[in-house]
């Protein structure tokens, strides 16, 4: 968590000593780092049980015995019950695993000291004749349970507690919240990927009848026909562009495999997808200039470099209506750069740092009459980053854009490094 | 055995097309046999290996993912097989990462079409391997660019 609520935690111990200084003093710094370690414990725990429990143990420092009840709506609540004794250490982390669904602590609306004998259970008589503090684990958001804290010299300072009850309020909060999180984005990529699937599996058999058409098999068509056909290859092949397009998008979410580095030869590899366009290019009357350097091979992945040329080359095209794309492959510093040049209609300056958004189109008509969902330079973003690379982009309105990728020679140790980071 | 081809001519070369889709399987089967290629059809790996065994085509287009007995898995056990072996085997799959494309070789496939594949590529790709049928066809030899396996 934030350096900031690092600093509210001292204000609190500061506060804690200016009030409760009755026998001892409270905020002595390894008070603050007995409870920075605690908190680090329940923050760095895979899960939230875990967490529970280790910060209890972590905060037996701090008092003699500590009970931590956190509720959750769906689960039985989780516990987490130490003490400073080994004996009653064992004893009291027993009664917590017993104790089920039964609720050990009772909800506090604020932090308050009582006698253990209060609590009135099984687990008074554990604690035996210590002053107990008593905090609601809470947020502003809800009610997760409470914490206890006994000590048998003196009571800790309500503020302490309040405070560490806050932070375990909050975690709670956090895990939640990250669990809801991440089960959304994994629902949102798995449905996209299942019905892009689903969507191009009859749309290829179209396109395979059509092109049976298209060549004369069974029969040849008579011109008028031939006519529509082609209207509805192009149509189709259009479709499929856009249905890979999300694919491909929802894979970058939802793909956290690491990369395969692999000897690429960056211009073969531009040689391969350049036909692609080809069709596209002539249509418009749009030139295809490859400038490159034939030699230049270095280790990355090789998918993911051709995913990116590939997007980037789509862009070009499709926002040029005249002159042509110019694809160049360069070595550099560290690596090499494949630039994609085109005479196209350009971007505006206030315009550039947003072309990498999802969805994003400069406007709305222009987008009707350019067609495109506005995902490829997001896609090809996350990918080259992926790599250990990037993109960056230069354009005048009116007379072209230029997207520079660099490809980074492989650093096996970055690349290490990466694969932990994906979302980075 | 279901033999579908073009006129009787015994010199008609056999394709074997493993492939579970159905309407896949009539489009490549269509432009095939239009080119004067006889074409045997099975629908799972297991359909296939039997298929190959008893009527020794001339060459086999096998789709990877397939039922029973997936794509590798038939063409390894061809390709172990002397008496089968020598028969092409051109892998027809939508994976296509580099790592199936070596896989592809590593199991013993002659040629790669990656998925989808349009029925001119795959007929280019089937008379790469068998040169033209001893029937010409009523339509000029189409050529389209074809990835020997070689070059991958």
């Amino acid at each position: 968590m934030s350096a900031a609520a690092l600093i509210v935690i001292f204000a609190a111990f500061g506060a804690g000593a200016l009030l409760g200084t009755r026998r001892r003093t409270p905020a002595q710094p390894d008070t603050f780092l007995l409870c920075a370690h605690a908190f680090a414990e329940l923050e760095q725990a895979a899960d939230p049980r875990t967490g529970v429990e280790r910060l209890a143990q972590g905060l037996t420092g701090l008092a003699d015995a500590v009970v931590v009840e956190v509720c959750t709506p769906e689960l039985p609540p989780l516990r987490g019950a130490a003490h400073v004794q080994t004996d009653q250490n064992m004893a009291l982390a027993a009664l917590a695993q017993r104790a089920g669904t039964q609720r050990l602590l009772p909800d506090v609306p604020a932090p308050r000291t009582v006698r253990a004998a209060e609590l009135g259970n099984e687990l008074a008589a554990q604690l035996g004749a210590a002053e107990t503090v008593l905090a609601p684990v809470n947020t502003a958001r809800g009610q997760y349970g409470t914490l206890l804290l006994a000590r048998n010299a003196a009571a800790v300072p309500e503020a302490v507690a309040a405070e560490i009850a806050l932070r375990i309020a909050l975690a709670m909060e956090n895990s939640q919240l990250s669990h809801d999180a991440g089960l959304a984005e994994a629902a949102k990529s798995d449905f996209l990927a299942v019905m892009s699937h689903e969507l191009k599996t009859p749309l290829n058999i179209v396109l395979g009848y059509a092109d049976l058409l298209s060549i004369g098999v069974p029969t040849p068509l008579p011109d008028a026909a031939r006519g529509h056909l082609e209207r509805l290859r192009a149509s189709a092949r259009e479709l499929l562009a856009r249905i890979d397009e999300i694919l491909n998008f929802a894979r970058m979410d939802s793909d956290a495999a690491p990369p395969t580095p692999v000897q690429v030869n960056l211009a073969s590899l531009v040689r391969e997808i350049a036909p692609s366009f080809t069709t596209a290019a002539r249509s418009r009357g749009l030139e295809i200039d490859l400038q490159l350097e034939d030699d230049l091979t270095l280790t990355t992945d090789h998918d993911r470099v051709a995913q990116i040329v590939f997007n980037l080359m789509a862009n070009a095209i499709r926002f040029t209506r005249e002159g042509k794309v110019t694809v160049s492959v360069k070595r550099a510093d560290r690596g090499a750069t494949v630039v994609v040049r085109d005479t196209g209609v350009g971007i505006a300056p206030e315009h550039l740092e947003h072309v990498f958004e999802p969805f994003w189109q400069v406007n709305r008509t222009a987008t009707r009459t350019v067609g495109g969902l506005g995902l490829g330079l997001s896609t090809a973003r996350k990918v080259a980053r992926s790599i250990g690379g990037d993109i960056s982009v230069s354009a005048t309105v009116g007379s072209g854009s230029t997207f520079t990728l660099f490809v980074p020679e492989r650093d096996v140790l970055r690349y290490e490094n990466r694969t932990g980071e994906h979302e980075a | 055995m279901r033999l579908e081809g073009v006129g009787a001519d015994m010199e008609n070369k056999t394709v074997l097309l493993v492939e579970d889709s159905p309407d896949t399987r009539i489009i490549y089967s269509t432009i095939l046999q239009h080119n004067g290629y006889t074409v045997l059809q099975a629908e799972t790996g297991e359909e296939g290996l039997r298929l190959a065994r008893e009527a020794m085509p001339d060459l086999i287009l096998m789709n990877v993912s397939i039922p029973l007995v997936d794509g590798w898995k038939a063409t390894a056990l061809l390709k172990r097989d002397p008496h089968t072996a020598h028969i092409p085997v051109i892998a027809v799959t939508a994976f296509t990462r580099k790592t199936d494309k070596r896989k592809a070789r590593e199991v013993g496939c002659d040629g790669y079409i990656p998925k989808p594949a349009d029925p001119t590529r795959v007929l280019a790709e089937v008379q790469r391997f068998l040169g033209m049928p001893s029937m010409p066809p009523a339509q000029p030899p189409l050529t389209t660019p074809t990835t020997p396996l070689e070059a991958i």
